[in-house]
């Protein structure tokens, strides 16, 4: 790997500031005689990240909850339980209704299958003319193929939606608890 | 070196060397490698978190057709090393009585 690959690489899982801080290494390195692949094999992206970023998120994280303190904290939980407790039950209510709609996207097709496969099945032990009852079923059931691949990417994407919200939304209570 | 006496040496090791002139990453690394192993990754969050304290600060400058970062002690910066000369006073009184302890100890096993 070149000096142009590493960069391209390390600024994938990391910010401009931390990238020119490693071009600037690299460059100076090669111009005192080191050898380009050597020196670029000589930083582990992983290791990078781990040292250099997390300490300074970590760090930034702390110095602002400190800024705030413990006294303002409990102040500000005070003031704004009026507006908190009230977003909390919407919270949790958008919440609900999220989950009943992966539920629905999910189950709706296999019960509509199971249905349309019944009722198809129970038409043609009374109606002659099946040719046209298995041609409707046919169609049926792919729209309802459709609907369930849609139901299934998008319950994907909503469960991540509730993960990410909830992961957030604890970790900042947790934060505002310390 | 232990990771905890390091640790709280790296900051004023960096202003240290800052102090004597403005410097670069890789200087920086250069000059502190000679008494305590530091790497590029370790040296980065110090740079950050002196600058973030006003400790430090930056400016560019070209060099060979590219910008370096230099890197500048403040007033504050100073003021903090000044107070680490005052705490290591305490520091060397510790140090000495830990040694005197251990020669003394060493003595005492000779004789024996």
């Amino acid at each position: 790997m070149n000096k142009k690959q590493f960069l391209k690489e390390l600024n994938k899982s990391t910010n401009y500031e931390i990238t020119s801080y490693y071009d600037e290494l690299i460059s100076d390195r090669i111009e005192q005689g080191e050898d380009e692949t050597s020196v670029v094999a000589s930083y582990d992206i992983k290791k990078i990240l781990k040292e250099s970023e997390f300490k300074v998120a970590k760090k930034e994280l702390e110095t602002k909850s400190k800024r705030g303190g413990r006294g303002l904290t409990v102040l500000l939980v005070l003031f704004s339980a009026p507006i908190t407790i009230p977003l909390a039950f919407a919270f949790i209510i958008v919440m609900l209704s999220f989950l009943l709609t992966s539920v629905i996207l999910i189950g709706a097709p296999i019960a509509g299958t199971v249905y349309a496969a019944l009722s198809t099945i129970e038409s043609i032990r009374i109606n002659e003319s099946a040719e046209f009852i298995i041609l409707g079923l046919g169609l049926f059931l792919l729209a309802l193929a459709a609907i369930g691949i849609v139901g299934t990417v998008l319950s994907k994407y909503l469960f991540r939606f509730y993960k990410w919200t909830l992961v957030k939304f604890f970790s900042m209570a947790k934060r505002r608890a310390a | 070196m232990d990771a905890q006496i390091k640790k709280g040496l790296i900051d004023i090791c960096v202003l240290a060397t800052l102090s004597k002139g403005d410097s670069y990453g890789w200087q920086i690394i250069k000059d502190i490698n000679q008494v305590m192993l530091l790497s590029e990754s370790t040296l980065y969050p110090v740079l950050k978190r002196l600058e973030t304290a006003n400790m430090v600060t930056t400016y560019e400058q070209p060099h060979n057709g590219r910008l370096r970062r230099y890197f500048k002690i403040t007033v504050m910066g100073k003021t903090k090393l000044g107070e680490f000369e005052n705490e290591f006073k305490g520091i060397a009184r510790v140090y000495n009585y830990i040694m005197a302890s251990i020669t003394e100890k060493n003595n005492k096993e000779e004789e024996e």
